[in-house]
């Protein structure tokens, strides 16, 4: 066996290409975190659920109910965003997501087919459904 | 060290029967980041590949997803089938890498490059499903979490690796 020729922990089992794929990745991921980190708080809060869209104001606050193949899933919308409260899927993975505050942020609950996207002021629905 | 057929199945077998456990322990392990799974059900195909190539590294990850769904209650759901795709999809850009460039990567990049498959398949399966864009926009989020799973899953297997003969056999020959 040979297997001492590699260190048992550490960084020198890594290689140069693995080096490359982290490096590129890394520089990919903290583009386009920055470019969601940078956008503005969201005004309002765009809710697809199935065939149906609808668009709130984030300066109203409310909960609104939800129609899913599950069943219904709470979106309470507020001035710190949007969240989902209550949801009939499983793994409850939308619900300890929080708080969504800024443009762009996306809550998406797969199981019962719930797409929350946060909008500025001026872009309308198409920007993001298309 | 020229393993038997009857230990490479043995050895498979096991790898499965870990991979089934990892995989439904870590469904029901509380999480510190709730939206990110770490895929440790990964670590026995990432293994299967590198001791016995992609075959084996096939029967451990679709054992693991039918043993596995079977036992947490998700077989035959949504979920199951974007897992299951998403499983497919990480085997298959693995088994490539493997295939054409293995002396390249080590199993860090190895498992980066499936956990970079999985997690890409899942997105553009949940887009089917739901078929809304607003699910790209989990895009960073996605890639993040391959990046820290793959490395993750790569430096255990490659501890595992060296410490054991018979997945260690294979890499370099």
């Amino acid at each position: 066996m040979d297997n001492d020729r590699r260190s048992p922990a550490g960084i020198a089992l890594l290689t140069l290409a693995d080096w490359f794929l982290i490096v590129g990745l890394s520089a990919v991921i903290a583009v386009l975190l920055a470019l969601d980190y940078r956008a503005e708080p969201g005004r309002r809060v765009l809710v697809q659920s199935g065939e149906a869209a609808r668009v709130y104001d984030l300066a109203e606050s409310a909960v609104h109910a939800v129609g899913g193949p599950l069943g219904i899933s709470q979106v309470e919308v507020g001035p710190q965003g949007v969240r989902i409260t209550a949801s009939p899927c499983r793994q409850q993975r939308c619900v300890l997501r929080g708080w969504a505050l800024r443009r762009g942020d996306a809550i998406v609950c797969v199981p019962n087919k719930v797409v929350l996207t946060l909008l500025g002021e001026h872009a309308g629905i198409d920007a993001v459904v298309r | 060290m020229v393993a038997t057929n009857t230990q490479r199945i043995a050895r498979i077998s096991l790898l499965a029967a870990a991979a089934v456990v990892l995989y439904v322990f870590e469904g029901l392990a509380p999480r510190p980041l709730p939206w990110m799974k770490l895929g440790l059900g990964n670590l026995p195909v990432v293994l299967a590949l590198m001791a016995y190539g992609p075959v084996a590294a096939l029967i451990v990850s679709v054992l693991k997803l039918l043993l596995g769904g079977l036992l947490s209650g998700a077989l035959a759901g949504p979920a199951f089938f974007i897992g299951g795709g998403a499983g497919a999809c990480s085997w298959l850009v693995m088994s490539a890498v493997w295939s054409v460039a293995r002396r390249l990567f080590s199993p860090v990049g190895l498992a980066i490059w499936g956990a970079l498959a999985h997690q890409l398949a899942q997105l553009v399966l949940a887009y089917i499903y739901i078929g809304q864009l607003g699910v790209f926009r989990l895009l960073p989020i996605a890639l993040l979490g391959a990046l820290i799973s793959g490395i993750l899953i790569g430096l255990l297997a490659h501890w595992i690796g060296v410490r054991s003969a018979w997945i260690a056999a294979r890499r370099d020959g």
